[in-house]
């Protein structure tokens, strides 16, 4: 049984960021850099099987396939028993965070700028 | 017959002392103390109206030395103004009598047929109908001076040919037309062709019932090319026999420019909300990620704090554009 990592973000300063907190709190050894919901989909549709665990770091405002496409996207073949996204924004509508309510796979709704403390209380929520 | 009791100002112009005699007696037959005041030639009349005020009729001989027949009966007629005055006349100038009529006498009398009765009720008959008709002259004027002191702009049209039959002064004012201009033209003539559809629609409801009808908002144009929208309200009336239309416009184009301004503002300001919340935001959290990693207790490897101060700069510039698009468009919502 393996736990994948996921950071999805168009940002490549915001995945720099992530991918520094991750190895520092070792949240996790080697998380996966995606730069849209397209790309993070298809590696999704590759390597999801029920017997592993996936944690996906998830932006909205993306191109080509935004955060929201992907979660519907993923829905029909992921359960959120071993599926926890975190969505990571830069918006602080209120509209997206009630949006972001709606979905079961959706942990929390998280808005940037991250830091080393939120994700060392993730990693308590998260199953081993 | 009892004499009447209320006090009466005749002039009597009559150059006939005999003829003259016989007037004064008759009245004063019928009326307690009446003033009557006898003038022998046009000359003497204008005089003594110039001089002497207001009389309550005026008994006028056809023939007098100095004018006779219509010049007298037209020059009289300015003397008099409202003043009643009833031609007293013989056999042989009835048919002229009765013609003078049209011109404007209230009555006329043969002298052959004169009696008492007959005279005195001629000229209470007249100064009655002489009140009455001023009273409806000032009606009509009091209902005239609505219409063209009015500060809305109004018109009457010709339901018929379209074409205007009065126009006030607001309307001259705010449309630009010259009053004989508006009177050569057709209300067609003011609204731009993209209107004339809905006026032709709008032609095609029959009114029944005169009243007081809301037409809805319309486009106009001036003299100037310039459009306007107008509410227009409408009542049917009777214009000189003519089935005609009173038109009253009220400009409403300011009220509908002030709300496109306020819709047009909203939609800015909720641009600017937009790039608050998702715009700025994405350069911040950045530039916050950046400095909380350099700031930890490990520190960065050396090539990564070079990378990361460049972001921090690069992050700090494009937080920078977008606080001048944002002015930018601050502006533009109120604009000088």
């Amino acid at each position: 049984m393996a736990r994948y990592t996921l950071m999805v973000d168009d940002d490549e300063i915001l995945i720099f960021i992530l991918d520094k907190l991750i190895n520092i709190t070792e949240f996790a050894t080697s998380p996966l850099a995606f730069e849209n919901g397209k790309t993070a989909l298809d590696f999704m549709r590759e390597h999801y099987t029920e017997n592993d665990s996936f944690v996906i770091f998830l932006d909205i405002n993306m191109p080509v396939m935004n955060g929201w496409e992907f979660l519907d996207a993923i829905i029909p073949f992921t359960k959120p028993e071993n599926t926890f996204v975190y969505i990571l924004t830069s918006s602080i509508d209120k509209s997206d965070r009630e949006k972001a309510a709606g979905y079961k796979h959706v942990r929390r709704y998280l808005t940037k700028p991250f830091d080393q403390e939120i994700l060392i209380s993730l990693k308590k929520e998260i199953p081993a | 017959m009892r004499k009447e009791n209320h006090s009466l100002k005749v002039l009597a112009v009559e150059d006939n002392p005999g003829d003259y005699v016989l007037i004064e007696d008759y009245i004063s037959e019928l009326v307690l103390s009446p003033i009557i005041e006898n003038s022998r030639s046009f000359g003497e009349t204008r005089e003594i109206l110039a001089n002497n005020g207001h009389f309550d009729a005026i008994l006028l001989d056809l023939s007098l030395p100095d004018r006779s027949r219509e010049e007298l009966i037209r020059d009289m007629l300015v003397l008099a103004k409202t003043i009643p005055i009833i031609v007293l006349t013989g056999y042989s100038d009835e048919a002229f009598a009765r013609k003078s009529l049209s011109l404007g006498i209230s009555d006329y009398l043969l002298k052959d047929e004169l009696t008492p009765a007959i005279l005195y009720k001629s000229i209470i008959y007249n100064i009655e109908r002489s009140n009455f008709l001023h009273e409806l002259k000032l009606s009509e004027q009091r209902y005239s001076d609505l219409f063209h002191l009015s500060p809305q702009p109004s018109w009457v049209y010709d339901l018929e040919t379209l074409g205007f039959l009065d126009i006030n002064q607001a309307a001259i004012e705010h449309y630009g037309y010259s009053r004989e201009e508006f009177l050569r033209m057709t209300i067609r003539d003011i609204r731009p062709a993209s209107e004339l559809p809905k006026l032709e629609a709008a032609l095609k409801v029959k009114l029944k019932k005169p009243g007081r009808y809301f037409h809805g908002e319309f486009c106009h144009r001036k003299k100037n090319g310039e459009l306007i929208q107008v509410e227009l309200h409408t009542t049917l009336i009777n214009f000189n026999g003519k089935t005609a239309k009173l038109a009253i416009s009220n400009d409403v184009t300011e009220r509908a420019n002030h709300v496109q301004a306020i819709e047009n503002q909203n939609t800015r300001l909720k641009e600017i909300a937009w790039i608050q919340s998702h715009v700025v935001r994405a350069p911040l959290a950045r530039l916050m990620g950046l400095v909380s990693l350099l700031k930890m207790d490990e520190g960065p490897a050396a090539e990564d704090a070079v990378f990361m101060l460049d972001n921090v700069m690069i992050s700090a510039q494009e937080l920078d554009d977008i606080i001048n698009k944002i002015v930018q468009k601050t502006q533009q919502v109120f604009p000088e």
